[in-house]
């Protein structure tokens, strides 16, 4: 059960939060500790839906990060930091890269394991550091478990965790962020089901046509997962933030239009911007970030890329993913000032196209499929515009190809204009006022989205 | 506006807009889902209009087959063998597709006799998956109507062409594929647009397109003999009559299989299935491959797809049960089929080399 599902929208969420603020109607006390308890039997369920197996998984890890965060308030912490590490690595290695291998039985990716593995070392980092316990074992899974940023993020820092978690006291119910909530909510459905998931047919049927693009086809298919990954996670991410906004927790957002950026430290500063600020913390800060020179700084960037690409995914291709960051960044760093000098506009343009590019490298089945691609990219042999209407034409509505092909560029246009020019959904919601024009737009986003539920649709990040 | 009014006002609009839409697919009834009046159809994509026809259709005999079955004149059945069919096919259908049809006809109990095409080809795909199929409409879950009510596919696919049809019926103006939905007996025909003959045939198979996928050879036989044993008989159900048929591909489907190196694992296959069907006291087989006329490619529009007029002739000896086989003959029809290629590949040596 996914956030863009009807038994999440119009089920599992309603009872959620009838339940959660039915909690305040009882003493400050009583009141908080049922709220807490709510989220956590909502969200093993919510876990435990897709697979029972997530759960337990998911369970012996708490519970041994939960252990191992009592023990570094008192002696030998930092050996107890070392095994927290270790262990957290060594779970996540286990199912990560032995899911699909030869040396041990194929097992599969639980849900959610990359990123609440990556919380439980940040939270492991924060009680280390701060020398001080979280709280109880409930509001540690309280926090840990929160089924709106569980399964894809956002990641939070640790002050941040406990801010709203660590003896958290009773939640009223307050409109203002039940309204504002739904609204981002809505926001985030819709460029999930309805851009995302449409974008996503085309560009699966060019990639499932690797060998045989053409020109036009293969830059077709690269931008229409371009726009797919984009629409996907930060949808995702909205849905999360707006979830928990009803909740009365506030997440942080994940994007700040990515598209826009100047360089490629931009580009990470805006995309995945929690993973970002985990990935910075958890390893470019203790190997030394930017204080030991410009070798040192370059090398730490090279590391935080690497261990990044290995993150998203098995496969060499992750690994060139995140090292062909790793040398972007490496080189911006040393021709800083010269890049500078490049008129913004069209660094904008460049960067663009370099995480368009490299977005061939994260979605391909294999390298075959990736060099197949690149090969038509840089193939200017035959330039049939029509041609571009195969990757639209679904098989039901006898279009001709040129018509199809209109309908894909007039589609990939509009979202190029959404995602260069237009705000992005964390404006919308800090200017966000009720009033009608918002209760309409509201209303449609959120009933159109529902038309779009019943196609097939899967978080791309959520199988990290 | 208040918050507390806005959330109000959204979730109420919200509920009713839904509510209405719900209604108004419920009347208008894009895909037939839940009535067929007249016999008329509303929407062209078999897949989604499959499922209404099962519900909604009277029959006695339900045709299940590709695109190769679609051509079947229903009227012919009644008058020469006297039943009341309805075609319920899709092109391409996997084997997937087949049981789930199947199995919706069944929980209908509205027949107990059945035609099923063998799709060789099929044997050869492992996949569980239904892509593109609404699963949902074939389903007794009242929930899954849900998705027929608010669904993708009915609000941006059935419900616009449905309307669009249905509006240019009532301006005079006549389409050609509106022929598909004057009758329950025409759904999925394709005979009447699409022209047939050997220079057609010629030039699609020299231009490299074809009626059937690329095949994945690695292992193919055992793959296909694999999934004969575990998929072919899922339809058999002891207390029904079964009638399979393998259609008439041409000689050229054949020939192209030799020149790719796997038409030994089709002869392999098919001498397979036919030893599995024959076993069974409550199953027909006909077999249409070894017919002379798989060698005329005037009857075809590409290296599969034949003529009405052999769809016709099919149902013909489904009556006068020629090209039935038997425990006693199914080899002889291997071995014409295989005498028909060889011929086949020596008489047209000059355009295929090219």
């Amino acid at each position: 059960m996914g956030f863009s599902t009807y038994a999440f929208i119009f089920i599992f969420f309603p009872i959620v939060i009838c339940l959660y603020y039915f909690g305040g109607l009882f003493s400050d006390k009583i009141g908080s500790v049922f709220q807490r308890y709510v989220i956590i039997v909502a969200s093993a369920v919510f876990l435990a839906w897709a697979d029972i197996g997530a759960l337990a998984v998911f369970s012996i890890s708490a519970v041994v990060n939960y252990i191992i965060s009592l023990m570094l308030v008192g002696k030998y912490t930092k050996r107890y930091l070392i095994i927290g590490v270790i262990w957290n690595v060594l779970l996540l290695s286990l199912f990560k890269y032995c899911n699909g291998s030869n040396f041990v039985a194929n097992i599969a990716l639980p849900l959610g394991i990359s990123f609440y593995t990556f919380q439980q070392l940040v939270f492991l980092q924060g009680v280390y550091k701060e020398k001080k316990n979280f709280g109880s074992f409930s509001e540690y899974l309280y926090y840990v478990i929160y089924f709106p940023k569980m399964i894809s993020g956002p990641l939070l820092q640790y002050k941040e965790s406990v801010d709203q978690f660590a003896g958290r006291k009773l939640s009223k119910l307050d409109f203002s962020n039940i309204s504002s909530g739904m609204y981002l909510f809505a926001i985030g459905l819709f460029k999930k089901v309805v851009i995302s998931d449409t974008v996503a047919q085309f560009a699966n049927t060019g990639f499932g046509m690797a060998d045989g693009l053409n020109f036009l086809q293969a830059w077709g298919t690269a931008l229409c997962y371009t726009f797919q990954i984009y629409f996907d996670f930060s949808g995702y991410s909205d849905m999360a933030v707006g979830s928990a906004r009803m909740l009365n927790i506030k997440l942080p957002f994940n994007f700040d239009s990515p598209y826009k950026a100047e360089n490629i430290k931009d580009f990470w500063n805006r995309w995945h911007i929690t993973l970002g600020k985990t990935l910075t913390n958890l390893i470019y800060i203790p190997l030394g970030g930017n204080r030991k020179g410009i070798v040192n700084t370059c090398l730490n960037k090279f590391i935080v890329f690497f261990i990044s690409g290995l993150w998203h995914g098995v496969g060499i291709n992750f690994v060139i993913w995140g090292c062909c960051y790793g040398i972007l960044s490496v080189f911006e760093v040393i021709f800083e000032k010269t890049l500078k000098k490049i008129p913004k506009q069209i660094r904008c343009i460049l960067i663009f196209l370099i995480v368009n590019f490299l977005w061939v490298l994260f979605r391909a089945d294999n390298l075959h499929q990736v060099i197949s691609i690149y090969k038509a990219m840089f193939s200017v042999g035959s330039f049939s515009f029509a041609s571009l209407g195969v990757l639209a034409d679904d098989g039901i509505i006898p279009f001709p190809d040129l018509l199809w092909a209109l309908y894909l560029i007039g589609i990939l246009v509009l979202l190029a204009v959404i995602v260069l020019r237009k705000k992005n959904s964390n404006d919308m919601y800090i200017n966000y006022r009720a009033g009608w024009k918002k209760v309409i737009f509201t209303v449609a986003l959120l009933v159109f989205s529902v038309l779009h539920l019943s196609r097939l649709s899967i978080f791309v990040y959520q199988n990290f | 506006m208040s918050d507390k009014k806005f959330t109000v006002y959204t979730i109420t609009l919200s509920a009713a807009i839904l509510l209405c839409m719900g209604i108004f697919i419920y009347i208008w009834d894009p895909c037939n889902y839940y009535r067929i009046e007249d016999n008329q159809l509303k929407y062209v994509a078999s897949a989604y209009i499959d499922a209404g026809i099962i519900r909604n259709a009277e029959y006695d005999t339900a045709i299940i087959g590709s695109s190769m079955s679609q051509n079947f004149d229903m009227q012919l059945f009644r008058d020469k063998l006297s039943i009341n069919p309805v075609k319920i096919n899709t092109g391409g259908i996997t084997l997937e597709q087949r049981d789930l049809f199947y199995n919706a006809i069944e929980h209908t109990n509205k027949t107990d006799n059945y035609y099923i095409e063998i799709a060789l080809t099929k044997f050869n795909e492992d996949t569980d998956l239904l892509d593109d199929t609404p699963v949902y409409m074939y389903d007794d879950n009242q929930w899954n109507d849900l998705k027929y009510l608010y669904g993708y596919e009915t609000w941006m696919r059935s419900l616009p062409i449905s309307l669009v049809y249905a509006g240019l019926d009532t301006l005079g103006i006549e389409i050609e594929t509106a022929h598909n939905l004057e009758n329950v007996d025409y759904v999925g025909e394709w005979y009447y647009r699409s022209k047939t003959g050997s220079d057609i045939v010629k030039k699609k198979y020299l231009s490299g397109i074809d009626a059937v996928s690329a095949q994945d050879t690695d292992g193919m036989c055992e793959r296909m003999m694999r999934n004969v044993d575990d998929k072919l008989t899922t339809v058999i159900d002891e207390d029904n009559s079964y009638v399979f048929y393998f259609p008439p591909y041409s000689a050229l489907f054949w020939h192209d299989a030799k020149e790719k190196g796997y038409v030994d694992a089709y002869y392999t296959v098919k001498e397979h299935i036919l030893e599995v069907l024959l076993e069974y006291p409550n199953v027909r087989v006909f077999d249409f491959q070894y017919a002379p006329f798989i060698c005329d490619l005037d009857n075809y529009r590409d290296t599969t797809h034949y003529s009405k007029d052999i769809s016709d002739f099919m149902v013909n000896c489904f009556g006068n049960q020629e090209y039935m086989v038997t425990k006693e003959n199914y080899k002889d029809g291997l071995k014409e089929l295989k005498g028909h290629v060889e011929q086949f590949s020596d008489d047209n040596m000059g355009w295929l080399s090219k």
